[in-house]
């Protein structure tokens, strides 16, 4: 449109001259009192809800964090065929050995006897639960139990676990389990052996006696053990370090890492400064003098934050240098949103192109998203992200804000590959939207591939 | 301390620093959001809620020389957002029941009028309408501050503009209707042709 009809347009609009002058006129009379007063009213106001923010942050972080430590184990386990042939012959062990193969701590911990049997059994209705084993630490479960009963194979799958302590609350930790089958069914075993790794939360201490459920077809059967807390008393190493360091432009501290037989726990806070969203550190590890890798399982927090990250333990090798590297971040740029419309399934706007609304689906529950990222790369595909603010909120285009549903935790699939498009799923209530959704956008795919590495020992 | 140390300070958390740094910019923001708030109480509540973001956000400001444009950015979403809640708490008759209360009775009638059509535009044409024609910037100030590209600043001005045209004839028609037949209404809104 040309300057004349915009001029055109606006002498049609009648008024508008006086208008604008009645709008001087009252501003002349700055009410400035009011007007500081209300700079300061916001002052405060700002710094009870930074206060307020950090308060619900960290009882986000449980849930947040454990998921993100799901995710990355899932990622990175490997069935490693080297592991040691020693531990194989230990009488009644080697149901198990194949299954934690791939994790250096707990073959280490094998190896050196780190073991307390337990040797629990329930029965129920022909059904049978043996705890075998623990390999515990201050802030490491891992439960070494076997299934035995009708149609029991090795090849059955647990329905469900459930971990409580001595008082019955549930453990809080990232609880996980990688059952894998491993043999074929023609010449399936007929008992079922699988581990449950649970890592506490950070500050959360190991109960001395757990009841350990376990589902099997439609079995509940519980069975419950001491956890000697004297066979690893005193068994750390703290280093204290206050490192800083600088990835992609954005600058993090290392706090401090802590060492023991199951884990090396290392705490990297990052510059509340930063422009960034720092998601995760890429192919993170601890690299000793021999050149000998212990990775990382991901860890607890939000690194944009704090984050503790837990790497395989060098405990038992008593390397004489630890060197922490990592070959670049994650990162995402913060306040972008997606918006859709659930009427007709079209993505509006979204933080990058290979996000967008996949499927609509309405259950009795609430209405179903699917949400794809097509086209991640290999790196990409590594890392799951906390796409939304996990029992977070939306809002439509009347500006109301509704919740975005909890489905016990968030639901992932995804090939660590990249080949097939990562979905995520998230529940929203059912209601007279006015279309469309915007939703904040808190973690999506992005990297800056920038090596580092950082003496810790 | 100058704009841009007291800016840096208070982006590191210093309190003093940043009321003093607001301080610097205290009538801008108070002009942007009178104009589009069109009353004291409003305007005071969106300054007061634009601080306590600039506050909590602080630390997503990379540049101190950019703090101005930053925290008018944060103003005008406030702003924005501020008028979806009030639509939701408030039927549309209350708004010119408010200007009604304020009335002078000169040209009470085009004010009241054009005042109460602005504020029933859609967010976006409101704003765009009251940083051009009641603060005066150009359509490249208002496309930064708004963070849009230029011809859609130009897209918004002139559909709001339209819109406000159509508006004030429809209700340039209600009034003579109203006026012929003798209400007092009508007839109190007497100054309303320019």
């Amino acid at each position: 449109m040309s300057a004349e009809m915009e001029t055109e347009l606006e002498q049609s609009v009648p008024g508008m001259r006086n208008d604008r002058e009645r709008v001087d006129r009252a501003m002349e009379g700055l009410p400035e009192a009011a007007l500081d007063a209300a700079i300061r009213r916001g002052l405060e106001q700002g710094l009870k809800r930074a206060r307020r923010g950090r308060r619900n942050r960290l009882s986000l972080l449980i849930s947040v964090s454990a998921l993100c430590m799901i995710l990355l184990l899932t990622a990175f386990v490997r069935v490693s065929p080297a592991f040691a042939a020693v531990v194989r012959d230990i009488p009644g062990l080697s149901g198990f050995v194949k299954l934690i193969e791939g994790d250096k701590s707990l073959l280490a911990a094998l190896d050196n006897e780190f073991i307390q049997p337990v040797n629990v059994s329930v029965e129920k209705n022909g059904y049978k639960l043996t705890v075998d084993g623990i390999i515990a630490d201050e802030g490491r479960l891992v439960i070494l139990y076997s299934v035995e009963g009708p149609g029991v194979t090795d090849q059955s799958e647990i329905d469900n676990y459930r971990l409580l302590d001595e008082n019955g609350m549930e453990v809080m930790g990232g609880i996980s389990s990688s059952h894998f089958p491993i043999g074929d069914s023609e010449n399936a075993g007929t008992i079922l052996h699988d581990y449950i790794d649970a890592v506490m939360v950070e500050n959360e201490k190991l109960p001395q006696r757990i009841r350990f459920s376990v589902k099997l077809e439609g079995e509940w059967l519980e069975a419950e053990f001491p956890v000697d807390h004297d066979r690893f008393k005193g068994k750390r190493e703290v280093f204290h370090l206050d490192k800083p360091f600088e990835i992609a432009g954005q600058r993090f501290t290392i706090k401090d890492a802590v060492i023991t037989p199951l884990q090396v726990k290392l705490t990297v806070v990052s510059d509340p400064a930063n422009v960034k969203r720092s998601n995760s550190f890429i192919n993170m590890a601890l690299v000793d003098e021999k050149g000998r890798r212990y990775t990382s399982k991901g860890g607890f927090g939000e690194l944009d934050a704090e984050m503790t990250f837990h790497f395989q333990s060098s405990y038992f090798e008593q390397p004489k240098e630890l060197t922490l590297v990592a070959e670049g971040l994650y990162l995402s740029e913060r306040y972008k949103t997606f918006v859709i419309n659930t009427e007709t399934g079209e993505t509006i706007a979204a933080p990058d192109q290979r996000i967008a609304l996949d499927s609509i689906e309405q259950t009795a529950d609430g209405i179903d998203l699917r949400i794809g990222m097509s086209n991640l790369d290999k790196t990409d595909a590594m890392l799951g992200y906390t796409f939304f603010e996990h029992k977070g909120t939306f809002k439509d285009a009347g500006g109301k804000t509704y919740p975005i549903l909890d489905r016990s935790g968030v639901q992932i699939e995804w090939s660590a590959s990249g080949a097939t498009p990562a979905y995520y799923y998230y529940r929203i209530p059912k209601a007279e939207y006015k279309q469309p959704l915007t939703f904040d956008v808190k973690q999506y795919p992005g990297y800056v591939l920038e090596p580092v590495s950082i003496k810790i020992k | 301390m100058d704009r841009d140390e007291c800016a840096a300070a208070a982006i590191r958390g210093d309190e003093e620093a940043l009321l003093k740094r607001i301080d610097m910019d205290k009538q801008q923001l108070y002009g942007i959001a009178y104009s589009y708030m069109r009353n004291e109480t409003d305007t005071l509540e969106a300054i007061q809620e634009t601080v306590c973001r600039v506050w909590t956000k602080r630390h997503t400001l990379r540049e101190p020389k950019f703090f101005t444009t930053w925290m008018i950015q944060i103003l005008i979403r406030v702003c924005m957002d501020e008028r979806k809640k009030k639509i939701r708490e408030k039927p549309v008759e209350a708004y010119v029941q408010r200007f009604e209360g304020e009335t002078h009775p000169d040209d009470a009638a085009v004010r009241l009028d054009l005042a109460a059509q602005v504020q029933a535009l859609p967010a976006n044409y409101r704003m765009v309408i009251a940083l051009k024609y009641y603060r005066d910037m150009t359509i490249t100030e208002i496309a930064e501050l708004l963070q849009k590209p230029d011809g859609t600043i130009r897209t918004w001005l002139n559909k709001a503009l339209r819109i406000l045209r159509s508006d004030m004839a429809v209700i340039k028609e209600g009034i003579q209707d109203e006026r012929g037949n003798g209400d007092g209404v009508g007839a109190e809104r007497s100054g309303y042709a320019e």
